[in-house]
C-alpha cells in the first residue's frame, strides 16, 4: 500500500473573526491507497475544514498551517492552474448539500459537459453525452440520457445526492472525500447512498475519506477512524477496535450514546455525555474534552495530551481507559 | 370517551403551488385518513420518512392548519369532550393552552430580537390581555429552571444559545400555559449526539414531573421507539402499522416497517433497494402507497387500497398490508 494523502500538523485559523477562530488546531493523519478513513465527530470540531484543506478548497480568509501532500504534490507549492487541474482529476469532493455542487438553471448535460471541459477542452456537446449517460448510468440513475435536459430541482435529495457522485467522479478522482454526504437524507435513502459508496469504492479502487457525526453510519462504510474534538483528533484506530476497545472516554461515550436497538425508556436509561462541546475562539489549554469528561483530573485541565500510540492506533489521553 | 385525543379519517391535502413545472391544480395528498387515539400519560410516537406526512398530522392536530375531513376529539382538563373545530373559537383557545406543538428548528420559531423572557410570556399575555402577569412571569420563570436554563438566561437573546439551548427555550415556551399535552415533531434531529441525549433525558424528566402526554414525531425508528410506548408508522399519508413500542421492534410486520428498521445505520449495509423513490400521493390512491416500493408487491396491491386492521389476538397491533396474514 501507498499513501495517497498525507496531512501533517495541519492548523487552520479564521483570523476574520475576533478572537480568531481555532478551527482546525493541529491535525496529522494519512490515508492509504484504496482504503476508506472515517472522521467522525459532532459540529464544529473541524471536520469539514480539515476536508476542504485536504481538497485545496479554502477561501482566503483561512490562515493554514501544516503540510498537506496529495499524490506525492505538496498543495502549497502549486500555483492556482496546477491546484485546478489536481481538483477533479486528482481529489473530488462531494457534500451534504448536492445544490452546492449545482447551477440551479443548468441542465445536467451542460453540468456534466462544463466539469469535464475544465480538464479537457477539447470535448465535444456528443461526447460529454455519452459519459454523462455512462457516468449516470453507474450511480444507478433509470433512463440516465433521458434525463440529460433536467436541472436539479427535478431530482429527489436522494437522486441528487446520485448526481453529485456521478459528477464527482467525471474527471475519475482517485481520491474521493465525502463530507456529510448522507446526513440530511433519510435512512433508507442514506443506506441506498452508503451502499453506492462501497461499490463504487470497490470497483473504481477508489481512495476515500468519509466524514459524518454519527459513528454508526461512519463504521458502515470505514477500515479505520479518526475521532475529531474541538479541533483536534482524540482517537484513531481500525473501525472494529475503536468500536470494541476504545482509549479515549469521548469515543467511548460517543458510541454508548447512541440508541441502541430494542432499548426502551421504561427499562434502559440512556448514557449521556453531559455539558456542550468547546468554544474554538477560546480553547482551553488543557484537553478539549476534560470538562465533560468521567475521568479527568487536574492535569487534563491544564496540559494537552499528546496524540500517542503506533501508527493507526492512537489516542491523545492522560488517563486512558485500559485495553481488556 | 376515556382517550385524551380521538382522531379518525384526518385528511389533508394541499393545492401544489404553481412553480416552472407543476400541473395546473395538481394537489398533494398529505394525509389520507388517518386514525389515531391518544390516551391520557402515553408518549406516541410517529414515524416515517421526510413527506410522508408527519407534520402535516401534527400542525393539523394543533389546528395550525384545518383538515379537511374526519375529526379530532378532545378529551377536556373539566372532563368534557368537545369536537376540536376551526369555529369553535372559546373551546380552540383552551384547546390551544393545553395541547402545546414544539418543532424541530427553534431558531424559525424565536424571534431573535427578543428576549428569552419575552419569547416565553409574549403569547400567553396576548391570551390573556394583560391578566394576572405576575403569575405568567412566575411560571415563565420556574419554566427556565424545569428545562435546566439559568435564571440569568431570562435576558439573552435566542443567538446567544447553542441549538440544544434554543431547543430548552422552545420547551420552556410551551410549558407556560401548563399544557396536558406535548407534540414534538423533530426537536432532538438536527442535534448532535450529546445534545440529543441530553434533550431526550429532558423530555421524559418533563413528562414524568407534569404527567404530560406526548406524541413524539422523529425520522429516526430506534429513538421513537425508545421514547414512545406506541409507535405509528407512516408512508404517503396514511397509516401503514401500529404497535406497542416493543411489539414492533421485536417483529415488525409490514414491509415499510422493516425496511426502516432494516436501513438504520446500526443495521450494517444491507439495503436492497437501489435506488427507489419515496412517494407522497399526488392523485388520489388507488392502491397502497408503498406498493411501487413493496418486495412482497402482488397486483391486488395496486388496486386495493389495505386498510388498518388487528393482527393478533389482544396485541394492540394494526398493520394495512394485503400480504400479512391476521393470526
Ligand atoms: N469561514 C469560516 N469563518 C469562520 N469560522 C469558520 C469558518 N468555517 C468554519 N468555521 C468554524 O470552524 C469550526 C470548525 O468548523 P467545521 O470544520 O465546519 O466543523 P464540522 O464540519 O466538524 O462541523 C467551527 O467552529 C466553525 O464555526
Ligand atoms: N403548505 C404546504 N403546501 C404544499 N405542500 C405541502 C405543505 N405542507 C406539506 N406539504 C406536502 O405534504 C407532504 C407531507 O409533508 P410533511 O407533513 O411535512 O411530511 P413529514 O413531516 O413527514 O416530512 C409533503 O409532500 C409535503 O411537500
Ligand atoms: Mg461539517
Ligand atoms: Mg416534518
Amino acid at each position: 500500500m501507498s499513501t495517497v494523502l498525507s496531512v501533517e500538523d495541519l492548523r487552520v485559523t479564521f483570523v476574520s473573526q475576533k478572537p480568531p477562530v481555532q478551527a482546525v488546531r493541529g491535525v496529522s493523519f494519512h490515508l492509504e491507497t484504496g482504503e476508506c478513513l472515517g472522521i467522525v465527530g459532532e459540529s464544529g470540531s473541524g471536520k469539514s475544514v480539515t476536508a476542504w484543506a485536504s481538497a485545496g478548497l479554502l477561501g482566503a480568509d483561512a490562515l493554514r498551517e501544516g503540510k498537506i501532500v496529495l499524490e506525492g504534490q505538496d498543495w502549497a507549492e502549486l500555483n492556482p492552474e496546477q491546484r485546478r487541474s489536481l481538483r477533479g482529476t486528482r481529489v473530488a469532493m462531494i457534500f451534504q448539500e448536492p445544490s452546492r455542487s449545482f447551477d440551479p438553471i443548468v441542465t445536467l448535460e451542460k453540468t456534466f459537459w462544463e466539469t469535464l471541459r475544465v480538464h479537457r477542452p477539447e470535448t465535444t456537446r456528443e461526447e460529454a453525452r455519452t459519459r454523462a449517460t455512462a457516468l449516470l448510468n453507474e450511480v444507478h440513475i433509470a433512463d440516465a440520457e433521458s434525463r440529460l435536459g433536467s436541472f436539479p430541482h427535478q431530482f429527489s435529495g436522494g437522486m441528487l445526492q446520485r448526481v453529485m457522485i456521478a459528477l464527482a467522479l467525471a474527471n475519475d478522482p482517485q481520491v474521493l472525500l465525502c463530507d456529510e454526504p448522507t446526513t440530511a437524507l433519510d435512512v433508507t435513502i442514506q443506506a441506498q447512498i452508503l451502499a453506492l459508496l462501497n461499490e463504487l469504492r470497490r470497483r473504481r479502487g477508489l481512495s476515500m475519506v468519509f466524514i459524518s457525526h454519527d459513528l454508526e453510519t461512519v463504521a458502515q462504510v470505514a477500515d479505520r477512524i479518526l475521532v475529531f474534538y474541538g479541533g483536534l483528533i482524540l482517537e484513531e484506530a481500525p473501525t472494529d477496535v475503536l468500536l470494541s476497545r476504545p482509549r479515549q472516554p469521548y469515543t467511548r461515550g460517543l458510541w454508548d450514546s447512541r440508541v441502541k436497538r430494542g432499548s426502551h425508556y421504561s427499562t434502559t436509561p440512556l448514557t449521556l455525555i453531559g455539558g456542550s462541546p468547546p468554544d474554538p475562539q477560546r480553547p482551553e489549554p488543557g484537553c478539549p474534552f476534560a470538562p465533560r469528561c468521567p475521568r479527568s483530573q487536574d492535569r487534563c485541565q491544564t496540559e494537552l495530551p499528546p496524540l500517542e500510540g503506533a501508527v493507526g492506533r492512537r489516542h491523545r489521553c492522560w488517563f486512558p481507559l485500559e485495553e481488556p | 370517551m376515556n382517550e385524551l385525543l380521538e382522531v379518525t379519517n384526518l385528511t389533508k391535502s394541499f393545492q401544489l403551488h404553481a412553480g416552472l413545472f407543476a400541473q395546473a391544480d395538481q394537489r398533494v395528498y398529505a394525509l389520507g385518513g388517518v386514525d389515531l387515539t391518544l390516551r391520557t400519560g402515553e408518549t406516541y410516537g410517529l414515524v416515517g420518512e421526510s413527506g410522508s406526512g408527519k407534520t402535516t398530522l401534527a400542525r393539523t392536530l394543533v389546528q395550525l392548519e384545518a383538515h379537511e375531513r374526519g375529526t379530532i376529539r378532545y378529551l377536556s382538563s373539566d372532563g368534557s369532550a368537545w369536537e376540536v373545530r376551526r369555529g369553535d373559537r372559546r373551546n380552540l383557545e383552551r384547546y390551544r393552552q393545553e395541547v402545546r406543538y414544539v418543532f424541530q428548528d427553534p431558531s424559525s420559531s424565536l424571534d431573535p430580537r427578543m428576549t428569552v423572557g419575552d419569547l416565553l410570556t409574549i403569547g400567553a399575555r396576548q391570551r390573556t390581555r394583560g391578566k394576572d402577569r405576575a403569575g405568567l412571569v412566575a411560571r415563565a420563570r420556574e419554566g427556565l429552571d424545569h428545562v435546566g436554563l439559568r435564571a440569568s438566561d431570562w435576558d439573552r437573546r435566542p443567538s446567544e444559545f447553542s441549538g440544544g439551548q434554543r431547543q430548552r427555550i422552545a420547551l420552556a415556551r410551551a410549558l407556560v400555559t401548563r399544557p396536558r399535552l406535548l407534540i414534538c415533531d423533530e426537536v432532538v434531529s438536527a442535534l448532535d449526539v450529546s445534545v440529543r441525549g441530553q434533550i431526550l433525558e429532558l423530555l421524559l424528566d418533563l413528562k414524568n414531573r407534569f404527567g404530560l402526554s406526548m406524541v413524539f414525531i422523529a425520522h429516526d425508528l430506534d429513538v421513537v421507539a425508545y421514547m414512545a410506548d406506541r409507535v405509528g408508522v407512516l408512508y404517503g399519508g396514511r397509516m401503514m402499522e401500529e404497535a406497542p413500542s416493543r411489539l414492533l421492534v421485536e417483529k415488525p410486520l409490514h414491509p415499510y416497517t422493516k425496511l426502516l428498521f432494516d436501513s438504520a445505520p446500526g443495521a450494517g449495509i444491507r439495503s436492497r433497494e437501489t435506488s427507489a423513490q419515496k412517494l407522497t400521493p399526488t392523485r388520489a390512491l388507488t392502491g397502497c402507497p408503498f406498493a411501487p416500493r413493496c418486495p412482497l408487491v402482488i397486483d391486488r396491491c395496486r388496486t386495493e387500497i389495505p386498510l388498518p386492521r388487528a393482527v393478533g389476538p389482544q396485541s394492540g397491533r394494526l398493520v394495512a398490508c394485503h400480504r400479512v396474514e391476521a393470526e
